[in-house]
């Protein structure tokens, strides 16, 4: 006995302590915060730009040259001791902020309430709609309309070869996470005809250099050329409806905004921004990038800051935007290096496992998404991201949970809004989401798993 | 005793993580009320203490990360024009497009180039300008011009037009007039036989006028034919540090040299079934060249130019790891008693066919090379390859010995987009020396 049993029966009284004190709801854990209030007035901050080619570079380069100089990095690492996010009150979870409000993770919505959404119209009003601006930059051609309600829109169309997969993809992934708890734009189907549309005489458009130039009805042709052809004459778009407030830019998956008071958590140690990688896997998300973010100063209650949007989500489930997800998207970053090493150092002949069995394009209103062979920690969004690196066990199992928490019904009814005329193609996508879901919450609430796949604060699949 | 204890601490951890979870869900249940009531009345705390967390400053770093940020400024269109803008063949890399509006919602195109001319131009910048549809869809005037640092100077001017109004979907008939200045051209001789260390350079200027109609029945097939009349001369070479040909080779070595004009019937066959030309991965494509030069005023340098490029891309198990094969061959067959001016003699070396060698470091009445290719991408940009190219110059058939076949090896490294390969990179090996080479666009 004597000292070993002694040990136990020290031990067993200490963690029994604070189990009683927090069964009798006295002492022990402090009352959770429940709201980072992160909303305090602060001077405008200035709009800062980050596109393509930043998150690409960053991503790739940058970021992969300092985590690999960051040497306290390296040390916990080899402690087996990561850093753990900064944000989580004292029942590990992510209190409310100007970032993220807990939704479907707290308490199910209902149907009707995640099929709304951030909604605040159902979309433009009928009628005529004028053309405020043209968009001919960028992987996708899109215009701003104005509705008779005077609301503006910017409408984003589908790549002629796949008629409702971008559009579905970005009005079905809206709902989702917004139901997760971010803060998401209006995003709604909408149909129209050519002759609905007037082009404003002060419109603009921004051409190939960004210079901004009249808009012209040449221009409004081209662009509808460029789309997914009319059915019985009404074009199909995603009306995006503008979000109210002074757009500042993206926010970055690290650090901190300098011109933001209310910005004093380093990003990469949000966990909603770290939890967000699991979010994305099983969304397909592989567009996520500084670019596809916004920092939105906005006015509420009196208060001038800054909330944090995602935007953008045309490249998700089976959508690259432009055209059905490749093969490689998902599996490996834009410029993955690791991969690049192995298909190196064997002259071309390794394959990975995706490549020997790729997925197929089943329908093309979908794109190409399979649950076969996912997995959340294997996953690769586009760009490697600071705070996706950083995710700890903590972290996936906190959005793993959330995953968790949406209903079979609950899917069907994001699905049902990204209205897709083929109802087979919708029941595989609601079928794909259900078993990427449950993927998720086998793999990620298996600690044994976790616990040889995480260590420090970088999953290593 | 010690049994006692190990229950004990099971239940207190079982307790304890009961309790968690209990706590979590009965503050849930509340905290999602407290969280939908206003914000302005919820208290305005910190889910961390703000003076744990000033703000981090990093001047260093930050120093870093401006050119990154830099990148990122309006950078989106840029990314559209690398993915979309097929490279010019010539190896410049167009920078951008600019669009300008004439007041009749028509348009002028402006393009911007950065890049080659020529297997021996040096780097250099280009404009070109374009109607597009300012005056017909089925009507484009053009004009391009590029210079270099090695002072070539490469310009055409010239319209397009479809005389079947289908927008050139089916027939284009292009008419240009061009004038051109290469001033470093390379030469060490004619001949598979040619010794390096009489290189000597020479420039060429060139005039002409040329008249060509293309037919496109399919998407695949394209044929045509036309009309061209050149004058061309050689004089002194611009390099300071090499001798000029003029000096170091005999005029009766240096066929043309004063100057030749030509008037030339052409005709070709295209046959394109690659997946994609900027980056092609599997397929194959075929060209067939013909040209009958005559010389205007005499007969001196009358002679028939053939030309056959043959292609095939074959993907091993994924289109991500190919081999790509090539055969190509230039024939000059002068009539009786003429000869083939020296400058228009078929050429080999440089980045392109027999890579490795100098820029035009064989000239021969002939040639035939034959390259393969092992290519392989490592991610979605960058690609890699190693190739070997076999060929060499000849006069007669009998010169074509495995004695005058030069055989070059190399590999490198490629960056490209989905469609387009934006420059390559690479060793090359050959008799002569061991090279480092880069090159604007694909490689074939």
């Amino acid at each position: 006995m004597a000292l070993r049993d002694a040990i136990f029966l020290v031990v067993a009284a200490l963690l029994l302590v604070p189990a009683l004190f927090a069964q009798s709801g006295a002492g022990g854990n402090p009352e959770p915060l429940w709201l980072d209030f992160d909303m305090e007035s602060v001077p405008e901050p200035k709009a800062r730009d980050a596109g393509y080619m930043y998150d690409f570079a960053y991503g790739t380069f940058f970021l992969q040259l300092r985590q690999a100089l960051d040497f306290p990095r390296h040390v916990r690492r080899a402690r087996g001791a990561p850093k753990e996010a900064s944000n989580v009150n004292s029942v590990d979870e992510v209190p409310d902020s100007s970032w993220f409000t807990n939704r479907n993770g707290m308490r199910r919505l209902s149907v009707e309430d995640l099929k709304r959404g951030p909604d605040e119209t159902a979309g433009p009003a009928p009628g005529s709609y004028v053309v405020l601006r043209g968009k001919s930059e960028g992987i996708t051609p899109g215009f701003w309309i104005k509705d008779s309600r005077g609301d503006t829109y910017i409408l984003k169309f589908d790549p002629r070869t796949n008629p409702e997969m971008a559009t579905g993809a970005e009005v079905i992934s809206t709902k989702l996470f917004h139901a997760i708890g971010y803060n998401v734009p209006q995003n709604t189907i909408f149909h129209f005809r050519r002759d609905q549309l007037e082009i404003d005489p002060k419109a603009t458009i921004t051409d190939q250099l960004n210079r901004k130039r009249k808009f012209l009805a040449s221009d409004l042709d081209a662009i509808l050329e460029r789309v997914a052809g009319p059915v019985e004459g009404r074009y199909r778009a995603v009306a995006s409806k503008l979000l109210k407030g002074k757009p500042k830019g993206g926010f970055h998956f690290e650090g901190i905004r300098s011109d933001d008071r209310n910005d004093i958590i380093p990003h990469e140690d949000r966990r909603e921004l770290r939890g967000l990688r699991i979010f994305a896997a099983w969304l397909a998300h592989n567009d996520i990038r500084v670019g596809n973010t916004l920092d939105l100063y906005v006015e509420e209650g009196g208060r001038k800051f800054l909330r944090h949007y995602l935007i953008d989500f045309g490249s998700t489930l089976g959508s690259d935007t432009e055209f059905a997800n490749d093969v490689i998207v998902g599996h490996e970053h834009q410029m993955d290096f690791r991969q690049a090493g192995k298909v190196l150092a064997t002259g071309g002949i390794y394959q990975p496992r995706w490549e020997l069995r790729p997925e197929p394009e089943q329908f093309p209103s979908v794109g190409r998404l399979s649950s076969e062979g996912f997995h959340p920690l294997r996953w690769k969004q586009n760009f490697p991201l600071a705070a996706f690196d950083n995710m700890t066990e903590a972290d996936a199992r906190w959005a793993a949970r959330i995953v968790s928490s949406f209903s079979d019904d609950q899917l069907r009814a994001a699905v049902e809004c990204g209205e897709l005329s083929d109802p087979r193609a919708a029941e595989y996508l609601v079928r794909q989401l259900m078993v990427r879901r449950d993927i998720i919450r086998k793999e990620l609430f298996d600690r044994s798993y976790l616990e040889s796949s995480i260590s420090d604060n970088r999953v290593k699949p | 005793m010690a049994k006692l204890a190990k229950v004990g601490l099971l239940v207190a951890l079982t307790a304890s993580a009961e309790a968690q979870d209990g706590m979590r869900a009965g503050f849930a249940a509340r905290s999602y009320e407290a969280a939908i009531q206003s914000v302005s009345t919820a208290p305005r705390r910190r889910i961390v203490d703000p003076k744990k967390f000033p703000p981090r400053r990093n001047p260093v770093l930050r120093g870093i990360q401006a050119p990154f940020r830099w990148l990122g400024e309006k950078s989106e269109a840029g990314m559209a024009r690398f993915e979309n803008d097929r490279l010019l063949e010539r190896g410049m890399a167009l920078l951008g497009v600019e669009v300008l509006p004439s007041p009749d919602h028509k348009h002028l195109h402006h393009s911007l180039f950065f890049g080659t001319t020529s297997e021996n131009s040096g780097f250099g910048v280009g404009g070109s300008v374009s109607t597009a549809d300012l005056i017909s869809p089925d009507f484009q005037f053009k004009a391009v011009a590029a210079f270099t640092t090695k002072k070539y100077f490469d310009s055409g001017v010239g319209f397009s037009f479809d005389p079947l109004g289908q927008g050139f979907k089916n027939l284009s008939i292009d008419v240009l007039g061009r004038y051109a200045e290469r001033t470093q051209e390379e030469f060490s001789g004619a001949g598979p036989s040619s010794f390096r260390g009489d290189l000597s350079t020479y420039e060429v200027q060139e005039r002409g006028v040329s008249a060509i109609a293309t037919v496109s029945p399919g998407r695949r097939f394209s044929f045509g034919g036309g009309l061209d009349v050149s004058s061309s001369s050689a004089g002194n070479g611009g390099a300071d540090d090499i001798p000029s040909t003029l000096r170091v080779f005999t005029p009766g070595e240096l066929p043309g040299a004063g100057g030749v004009q030509l008037l030339s019937p052409l005709a070709f066959v295209v046959f394109d079934a690659r997946d994609s030309a900027g980056n092609p991965r599997k397929g194959a494509f075929a060209r067939f060249g013909y040209r009958h030069n005559r010389t205007l005023g005499g007969s001196e340098f009358d002679h028939d130019e053939y030309s056959v490029d043959l292609r095939g891309y074959i993907p091993l198990g994924t289109r991500r790891r190919i081999v790509a094969l090539r055969v190509a061959a230039e024939f000059n067959d002068p009539r009786r008693g003429a000869q083939v001016p020296f400058f228009l003699l078929a050429r080999l070396g440089g980045s392109g066919v027999l890579r490795g060698y100098d820029p035009q470091r064989f000239y021969g009445r002939n040639a035939l090379v034959s390259s393969m290719e092992y290519r392989f991408d490592m991610t979605r940009h960058l690609g890699t390859f190693v190739f070997t190219d076999v060929g060499q110059v000849f006069d007669e058939w009998e010169q074509l010995t495995g004695d005058n076949l030069r055989g070059t090896f190399g590999g490198g490294f490629e960056v490209k987009s989905g469609k387009s390969v934006f420059a390559r990179i690479f060793a090359a090996r050959t008799s002569e020396a061991t090279r480092l080479m880069v090159r604007l666009g694909a490689g074939f």
